[in-house]
């Protein structure tokens, strides 16, 4: 044991950043295309994680959660599939001697061996990924966190693993907001990527709606009926003071920040009909960026700030509309169906998702920016308000299809859909948040 | 000569007498016609209050009858002006799905509504535009705000200032029926009056 703790201190010179402690094991990148997340088909990667060891005198007892955590945290990406380790029957695994053959036969194609040890309230946590087809680690990290904040190593790791065998971070050091009617009024929450350690953010006792992350993941924009007419505010984390930024007479509602945080595309009545106009994040007027006389709401930025998607019943129904910033040319992007709303852009500008009336429900859809046919996500009960996770890997919305509506998440090709809020009241209207904890 | 002169008192003594005669007959005369008509005029004058008891009997009844029926008639103006406050107030103005257009109902409704901001000059409205639950909350603010001032421009085209009224949109924030069925999506695309 005093072995493996020199071993360790010899081998890893730990670097402290924000309480949080990391270090690379410097193994090479495999040239091995694990997954390719673009494809529909794309077979699931079966991966096995055993308990983690203790290696110190205290046991913290957090092996099964560390391990699990970490497995929680792959299949949620729906990447991965989980092999059970007690198919394991090879010899107990001692320090650099891993039985791969044993490992193998699980039917794991990759295995990740974690440890743990304890010292006063500081836990230091190192975990391999191990590729059992070529019999070895392709990847190795060590980090110190207090022992309550385990998780958040354990999320870094989760994002290493899934960098490495995809090229894209994943969502598990971001947080995400929502409406939640838990209280009975309408108040902004906010959670971790996966629902858990939810807390609420306003107590306006009022109707307060459609949060939206800042690009620098502080602050939320969102509008609110607290001072008796629908005004937009800035939500300032992490004191959570609201400042008012724009109650002109009518409408100010769905706020859409710019790339460059600094400002956002507004809704508001101009001369009678709602109109989006550019404000500055003090909610002055920069420029009215759409013409027409009927109603133009809910705009989302393309991630160069040069186009804009909006919707707009022009034509006589909401549809959904680009605008070109330059030259403020509007072209209409959705033509099936009779009522497309709520366009969010990706954070890779590939995509431009949004919820379309079928039948007397809506689903979620994805289309290209420049058009063509939209690929329908959604099958059952009403489905809306989608946003993008900061890599665009995958999709947030909100679904009835369990009852009550609730925040979902998916994979942005429509795979592996599954519920992440269990409040009482009803979550609707979620914001992804475009930056990682810490960042 | 002598004789003459006796004569001559003598006819003035007559005349004097005659005349006295006369007068004490003419006094008995109107003495007596007093008297006979005494019992008639006692007759006429009870009768006379009877009458006059009567009139101001009536004219004390009208005068109750007046008052009360002014009361009544301030009451059922009272009563009216209330029905009309809470009938402008609690019949709301309803639009088809997705539209702000104001329908012949909605018309005759927002004429009435007009009607009494004209007979009550100091009253102010608040207008509220709502939605049925479907479609984006967001795309249906805007509507509801399409749909307060569709009805806000009606009233100002029959003459009311603009300033008496004013405008909000809780979009498919409150419903009035939170079913989710045709009948209750049609009482929730309203337009909503409050007097302020």
């Amino acid at each position: 044991m005093c072995k493996s703790i020199l071993k360790f201190s010899l081998i890893f010179a730990l670097t402290v950043i924000f309480g949080l402690g990391f270090l690379v094991v410097p193994y090479a990148h495999s040239d091995r295309v694990y997954l390719d997340i673009d494809s529909p088909t794309a077979k699931k990667i079966p991966i096995v994680i055993p308990d983690f060891k203790n290696q110190g005198a205290l046991d913290a007892a957090l092996g099964n959660a560390t391990a699990s955590l970490l497995m929680r945290d792959l299949v949620f990406t729906g990447y991965f599939q989980t092999i059970d380790p007690k198919g394991f029957l090879g010899r107990p695994d001692e320090p650099g001697s891993i039985d791969f053959n044993a490992w193998t036969l699980t039917g794991a194609d990759l295995l990740v061996k974690g440890s743990y040890y304890l010292s006063g309230a500081q836990l230091k946590l190192e975990m391999r990924l191990y590729d059992l087809l070529q019999g070895k680690s392709i990847l190795g990290k060590e980090y110190q966190v207090s022992s309550r904040d385990y998780p958040l190593a354990i999320h870094r790791f989760a994002d290493e693993i899934l960098f490495l065998l995809t090229g894209e971070h994943g969502p598990f050091q971001t947080r995400i907001a929502f409406i939640s009617t838990t209280t009975g009024k309408k108040e902004i929450y906010s959670a971790d990527f996966d629902g858990t350690n939810f807390q609420r953010l306003t107590n306006h006792n009022s109707i307060t709606l459609t949060p939206r992350w800042s690009p620098r993941g502080d602050e939320i924009a969102y509008t609110s009926y607290k001072d008796g007419t629908p005004a937009v505010y800035l939500l300032h984390l992490p004191g959570l003071q609201s400042s008012r930024i724009s109650s002109r007479p009518g409408v100010n509602i769905t706020p859409a920040w710019y790339p460059d945080g600094e400002s956002l595309a507004v809704a508001l009545n101009y001369q009678g009909t709602s109109q989006i106009l550019h404000l500055n994040r003090n909610g002055t007027s920069i420029r009215k960026l759409t013409q027409s006389w009927g109603i133009e709401v809910s705009p989302s930025w393309s991630p160069d700030g040069k186009q804009m998607a909006f919707v707009s019943n022009r034509s006589g129904s909401p549809q959904i509309y680009i605008l070109n910033v330059g030259t403020l040319e509007v072209r209409r992007l959705t033509f099936q169906g009779n009522y497309n709303v709520g366009p969010v852009w990706s954070p890779k500008g590939n995509l431009i998702a949004y919820a379309g009336r079928v039948g007397s429900q809506f689903q979620i859809f994805t289309v290209s920016p420049s058009g063509g046919d939209p690929q329908r996500l959604t099958a059952s009960g009403n489905n809306e308000s989608p946003d993008f996770s900061p890599d665009g890997g995958m999709i947030i919305f909100s679904s009835n299809r369990h009852g009550k509506s609730a925040v979902y998440v998916m994979n942005a090709n429509g795979a592996n859909q599954k519920r992440i809020t269990y409040l009482s009241g009803e979550q609707t209207s979620p914001s992804w948040c475009p930056r990682k904890l810490g960042e | 000569m002598k004789a003459k002169q006796t004569g001559f008192w003598a006819l003035i003594l007559v005349f004097f007498i005659s005349s006295l005669f006369i007068y004490s007959c003419s006094k008995k005369a109107v003495k007596s016609e007093g008297i006979v008509s005494k019992p008639p005029t006692a007759v006429e004058d009870e009768a006379e209050k009877a009458k006059k008891r009567v009139r101001i009997k009536e004219q004390e009844l009208s005068e109750q009858e007046l008052r009360e029926r002014a009361l009544r008639e301030e009451e059922a103006k009272r009563l009216q002006t209330a029905s009309d406050k809470a009938h402008f107030e609690s019949e709301d103005i309803y639009f088809e799905f997705d539209q702000y257009i104001l329908s012949d109902t909605a018309k005759q409704n927002l004429n009435k509504k007009a009607q009494w901001l004209k007979d009550y000059p100091s009253a102010k409205a608040l207008i509220e535009g709502h939605c049925d639950e479907r479609g984006s909350a967001e795309y249906n603010l805007a509507l509801g705000q399409k749909r307060a001032d569709a009805a806000m421009q009606y009233l100002v085209s029959l003459g009311i200032s603009a300033n008496r009224i004013s405008t909000i949109s809780f979009g498919k924030e409150k419903p009035v029926d939170s079913g989710s069925n045709e009948s209750a999506w049609a009482k929730n695309r309203r337009a909503h009056f409050i007097l302020k």
